[in-house]
């Protein structure tokens, strides 16, 4: 039954609005009564009996009948009002109820059903909220009407559709216009500009699609501008910066592209400024110092070059800079310890350099400090104890020297510690038991000797354990199983010795066990595994492989094992037989049970793992069996992969997780994949590397390239590791995509990318099997020749890698493109090669006619006369890009605004408007 | 004056949601944990503001950024479920067992097309077990014993055809049991201590459950 209630206070904030009109609630029943006869016809779902508000009653001009208007209807304590709303619309109209209504607020409900287009006849309505439910279907063009409207929102619903463009209508709305988080398309309507009074427009978390209009910079009075989350394009314009009364503006989550505009250093009011996950580029504007106001800014996840402007640190305000996942370079500047608010500062996986600046061990209010994957040096210092609030500190992936200083065992809110990846030698700080909060301590690959102390085990919360790939020896500490909420302990590829502590089996919460590539002795330790009564659900990976583990596999233990996905046990000295039970873990997708010693048959079972996709059971005195198994695998329809993927995600810790996401493959699956590097399935060849084509397991098709080991030497692993990592961060319609690697010190530098159909650029521009100079057998060194010409003269020959080379790259392209002749033609006359570049320039100075000459024709024919200016500057910039100094070539993003001009003007079809691009006419 | 107070709560109230809330998944999580007391503060890690939740502990993602685990068992965590968790879409475990969380179980828990596990024992839940679960299409692992759960156990449930493993004990659930589909190979020991619930459905003769007092 429905307990609707009449209360004037419900909410203590409410209260306060509700006391003046507190003394009408005897005298306008019949009202109520007629009103809430009303809701019980409409409203489905009032589970903990909610409560309804009738208020602010106004006395109409006879001062007889009494009308509503305002109605709020509130959820309270979780539970929401269920109902459609075009019923209640329905009941409203009926009643005559909701002529004056001015308020309509019924946020948070569980209304359901599309927003009723009589709505628009509530002529006196001058504000509603209907965020929060369950609407759906388009906006009503109807509620436009509504020209009294000051305000209107339907934030966080299903609404589809697009934005009506006689949005225009209401030009009276001074508050808020809220379309948030829906599933809105198409574009942002320009008349839009017609609000001009409007302070706050949200309309993020939609499905947009178009540029931002410009006639939203009209709207002057804006202070809050919310168009993140959608799929808006194009630049952000120069004329944001006449907002003056924007405080708070979020343009991430979208494809925005271009320089941050300068001017948005005008906007003194701001306080909130996100624009991260874009491709922006450029660098950032250098001149913050205006933003006085600036709390928050959000620049991560772009392409921004250049270094941290220093004028940031003028913006006295800022509580959290986040540059993170750009290519940001320099060092950090000085100043981040005048900003006496600053709790979040995050410039992780950046090009930064040098060493932590002095200054930046003041800013005490620092809660999370994040420098991981860059390129930082030298020592941590002893005034680290100074960041007492910290509770996230990243510094991996860097090359900081040095022991870890005993100083950090003061930072005893720290609950992530990321040390992993670089150089810290000595000791595990004997002070880190200290840091009572730790769930997650990452100090894995870097120089770390020693034991591994048995405090660690006062680390109560800790959760992930990472101290994989260092020199520790000794035991691993019977008080290890102290940590009941260890979930990842990951110790692989040490020098521990001893058994494996039977105390182990009371880490109820492990996820994976990676014990494997040290030096423990004993037998598996059945009964530890086997104690691990809840891991049954839990325990998804376990290795103890490359130990000196010796005895049976202990049956018992995999017996409620049900949900393992991986085991690995190679490398050890095992007797007897494989347990029948191993043929039950039904999840099973690893079984790695290689040169073990175990003896006897493969059990039939392991034909029903339909989970499986490696089983490396080889170098065992196995009876021969195993090819009836692979046959009856086979028949199962199920195949054995090829490919042994790692997890980085789980096994590399929190650092990285959320940045690598890329699968490891073994390199020895890589020689199979592709028949051993088979000639036929190259598919191209360069100096560098060799593209082949491989079908995965799955049916995929990837490109395999595998990198030139003579080219990239070990000393270039940790590059390449980071390499591999910067280009799974690339996201773009154009680009490749990254889906793997394999690494092998010194034997195998390898990257897995999408294959992407329609053959390869070469064969467009020249056709396929015409030129004979290139043709279907592709050679070594022809290749090698090949290549030459797409590189820049300072790689080519002194190895000198900058971006401006792959400018060089691009600027070739770009004429073979235009002229369809390759970059390394031989001359007619006397065979000799002409460089492409010397054809073009030599054209270009002959004028326009040579120009057309030179051009592939196909392309001349579809050139109207006016537009071979534009084909002539079109080459220019080719060739400035393929300048011989490299000082010379422009920026990429130069290139690009140039190529946007060209575009524009194209668009515009000028006669007469040359393109002023200072840097041609220099350099040219 | 009362006007200005009104807008005052106007603009507290309309759209009070955080500004940067790229993370779907990370949302929804965080939804639990405002549902939550926490007072070891294992979800402190729980940052709404990063792109994805896969650095947070306890949470285990995909290649693709999304949430394949949540392992929060023996946490002390107390409160209540969250209708948010069903939009997990990729979740293969959802592991809450041996805490205090109370209230209902959410009906959108049966959103999780995925999950392979569902531990939610050894705490106080009330209620009933949703019939929506019967949409839990590769569930093995369902453990609902030792909770204060009510009402008669879906017979939709006995679709679920790889469940491998169910435990409804230690509840006050009604009703009798179903017998057919995946609930065949059940023994009495997966619904034992109920002390409403009257034993197996007999196919075919006459029904115990047309008693009206089992809510």
């Amino acid at each position: 039954m429905l307990s609707l209630k009449i209360r004037l206070t419900t909410v203590i904030v409410l209260s306060i609005v509700f006391v003046s009109i507190a003394s009408y609630a005897e005298t306008s029943l019949d009202i109520e009564i007629q009103a809430l006869k009303a809701f019980k016809n409409f409203i489905t779902d009032d589970p903990n009996g909610a409560l309804v508000d009738w208020v602010d009653r106004n006395t109409t001009a006879t001062g007889l009948a009494f009308h509503v208007t305002r109605l709020q209807i509130m959820s309270s304590s979780g539970s929401r009002f269920e109902f459609k709303l075009i019923h209640w619309m329905h009941s409203c109209s009926q009643l005559s109820l909701c002529t004056q209504l001015s308020k309509l607020f019924l946020f948070e409900n569980s209304l359901s059903g599309p927003i009723p287009p009589e709505l628009g006849n509530l002529k006196s309505l001058q504000y509603f909220d209907l965020g929060g439910n369950f609407l759906n279907g388009s906006i009503p063009d109807s509620i436009f009407n509504c020209t009294s409207l000051l305000g209107m929102a339907f934030s966080f619903n299903n609404l589809t559709g697009i934005i009506p463009s006689n949005i225009g209508n209401l030009v009276n709305v001074t508050k808020i216009i809220g379309f948030g988080n829906n599933l809105i398309v198409g574009s942002i309507p320009p008349k839009l500009g017609n609000l001009v009074q409007l302070e706050t427009l949200r309309l993020y978390g939609n499905n947009l699609n178009s540029t931002i209009p410009a006639s939203i910079f009209q709207l002057k009075s804006l202070r809050h501008l919310g168009l993140s989350e959608n799929i808006l394009e194009g630049t952000i314009s120069e004329d944001i910066g006449s907002l003056h009364f924007l405080h708070v503006l979020t343009l991430h989550l979208s494809k925005f592209t271009g320089r941050i505009p300068s001017s948005i250093t005008n906007l003194t009011n701001l306080t909130y400024l996100s624009m991260s996950q874009n491709f922006l580029s450029g660098e950032l504007p250098s001149n913050f110092t205006e933003l006085h106001n600036l709390k928050a800014i959000f620049l991560g996840n772009n392409f921004f070059h250049g270094s941290i402007p220093s004028s940031i640190a003028n913006c006295t305000s800022l509580v959290n800079i986040t540059l993170s996942f750009n290519a940001l370079s320099g060092r950090i500047p000085e100043g981040f310890s005048r900003l006496p608010n600053l709790t979040f500062l995050s410039l992780a996986s950046n090009k930064l350099t040098g060493e932590i600046p002095d200054d930046l061990y003041n800013c005490s209010n620092l809660s999370t400090l994040s420098l991981g994957e860059n390129n930082f040096s030298g020592l941590i210092k002893s005034r680290i104890r100074n960041l007492s609030k910290l509770q996230l500190l990243q510094l991996n992936v860097n090359s900081f020297i040095g022991p870890t200083p005993p100083e950090i065992g003061n930072l005893s809110q720290l609950i992530t510690l990321a040390l992993s990846e670089n150089k810290f030698s000595g000791q595990i700080p004997p002070q880190l038991p200290k840091l009572s909060r730790l769930q997650g301590l990452g100090i894995h690959d870097t120089l770390l000797e020693g034991t591994i102390p048995d405090k660690l085990s006062e680390l109560k919360d800790l959760t992930k354990l990472l101290l994989y790939q260092n020199k520790l020896v000794g035991q691993i500490p019977d008080s290890i199983s102290k940590l009941e909420m260890l979930s990842h302990l990951d110790l692989h590829g040490n020098k521990l010795s001893g058994f494996v502590p039977r105390s182990m089996g009371q880490l109820n919460q492990l996820l994976v066990l990676d014990l494997s590539h040290n030096q423990l002795t004993g037998s598996i330790p059945g009964d530890v595994i086997a104690h691990l009564k809840d891991m049954q659900i839990n325990l998804f990976n376990l290795d103890f492989s490359g130990n000196n583990v010796s005895g049976p596999i202990p049956a018992e233990a995999f017996s409620h094992m049900g949900l393992l996905e991986s085991l690995n046990l190679s490398r050890n000295h095992l007797e007897g037989e494989i347990p029948e039970i191993l043929a039950e873990l039904g999840h099973l997708s690893s079984l790695y049970l290689s040169q073990t010693d175990l003896k006897g048959t493969i059990p039939e079972g392991f034909a029903n793992l339909s989970s499986l996709v490696h089983l490396n059971l080889s170098f065992n005195q196995l009876a021969v069996l195993l090819l009836v198994l692979v046959i009856l695998i086979f028949k199962r329809g199920t195949k054995l992969c090829n490919f042994k993927e790692r997890d980085i995600s789980v096994n590399q810790g929190p650092e990285y997780s959320s940045t690598l996401a890329l699968k490891r493959l073994d390199p020895k699956d890589l020689e199979n994949a592709t028949g051993f590097f088979s000639t036929r399935n190259i598919i191209g060849a360069s100096r560098l590397s060799t593209v082949y084509k491989v079908e995965m397991e799955d049916g995929q098709v990837v490109a395999l390239k595998i990198l030139n080991l003579q080219q990239f030497t070990a000393n270039t692993d940790n590059i390449f590791k980071r390499e591999a990592n910067t280009l799974s961060q690339m996201r773009h319609r154009n680009l490749v995509k990254i889906l793997g690697y394999a690494w092998e010190s010194g034997k195998m530098k390898a990257l897995v990318l999408e294959y992407v159909e329609n053959g390869n650029l070469d064969s467009i521009i020249h056709g396929k099997g015409v030129d004979q100079t290139d043709g279907s057998t592709i050679s070594s060194s022809a290749a090698l020749e090949g290549t030459v010409g797409y590189i820049a003269p300072e790689f080519a020959y002194m190895g000198k890698v900058t971006t401006k080379a792959d400018v060089f790259s691009f600027g070739i392209i770009v004429m073979e493109c235009l002229t369809k002749r390759r970059p390394t033609e031989l001359s007619e006359e006397d065979g000799l090669p002409i460089p492409l570049r010397e054809v073009v320039t030599k054209a270009l100075a002959n004028g326009k006619e040579q120009v057309a000459n030179i051009v592939d024709p196909l392309l001349t024919w579809n050139v109207i006369d006016n537009h071979d200016e534009l084909l002539s500057e079109f080459i220019r910039l080719s060739l400035c890009c393929t300048l011989p100094d490299p000082e010379h070539r422009p920026y990429m993003n130069e290139v690009l605004s140039s190529l946007v001009k060209l575009q524009t003007t194209l668009m515009v079809n000028t006669t007469n408007q040359s393109l002023e691009q200072s840097f041609l006419k220099e350099n040219y | 004056m009362e006007t200005t107070l009104f807008l005052a709560i106007f603009l507290l109230l309309l759209d009070p949601f955080n500004v940067v809330s790229a993370n779907f998944e990370g949302d929804a999580l965080f939804a639990f944990r405002r549902a939550v007391k926490d007072p070891n503060n294992v979800l402190q890690s729980w940052d709404p503001t990063l792109v994805d939740p896969c650095t947070w502990f306890h949470v285990t993602c995909d290649d693709d950024k999304r949430v394949t685990r949540l392992d929060l068992g023996h946490a002390k965590l107390s409160g209540y479920l969250v209708p948010e968790l069903g939009r997990l879409q990729r979740l293969q475990f959802l592991e809450l067992y041996k805490n205090d969380l109370m209230g209902p179980i959410p009906k959108e828990l049966g959103d999780l097309k995925n999950l392979v596990s569902l531990g939610l024992y050894q705490n106080n839940l009330t209620g009933s077990i949703p019939a929506t679960f019967s949409n839990l299409s590769n569930i093995k692992f369902l453990r609902l014993n030792s909770n204060k759960l009510t009402g008669r156990i879906p017979r939709e449930l006995t679709k679920l055809r790889n469940l491998k493993i169910l435990d409804l004990s230690n509840n006050d659930l009604c009703g009798t049991f179903p017998t057919s589909g995946s609930f065949s190979k059940f023994a009495e020991e997966s619904f034992k201590n109920n002390p409403r619930l009257e034993g197996p459905e007999l196919m075919g003769f006459v029904r115990y459950d047309t008693g009206e007092s089992c809510k």
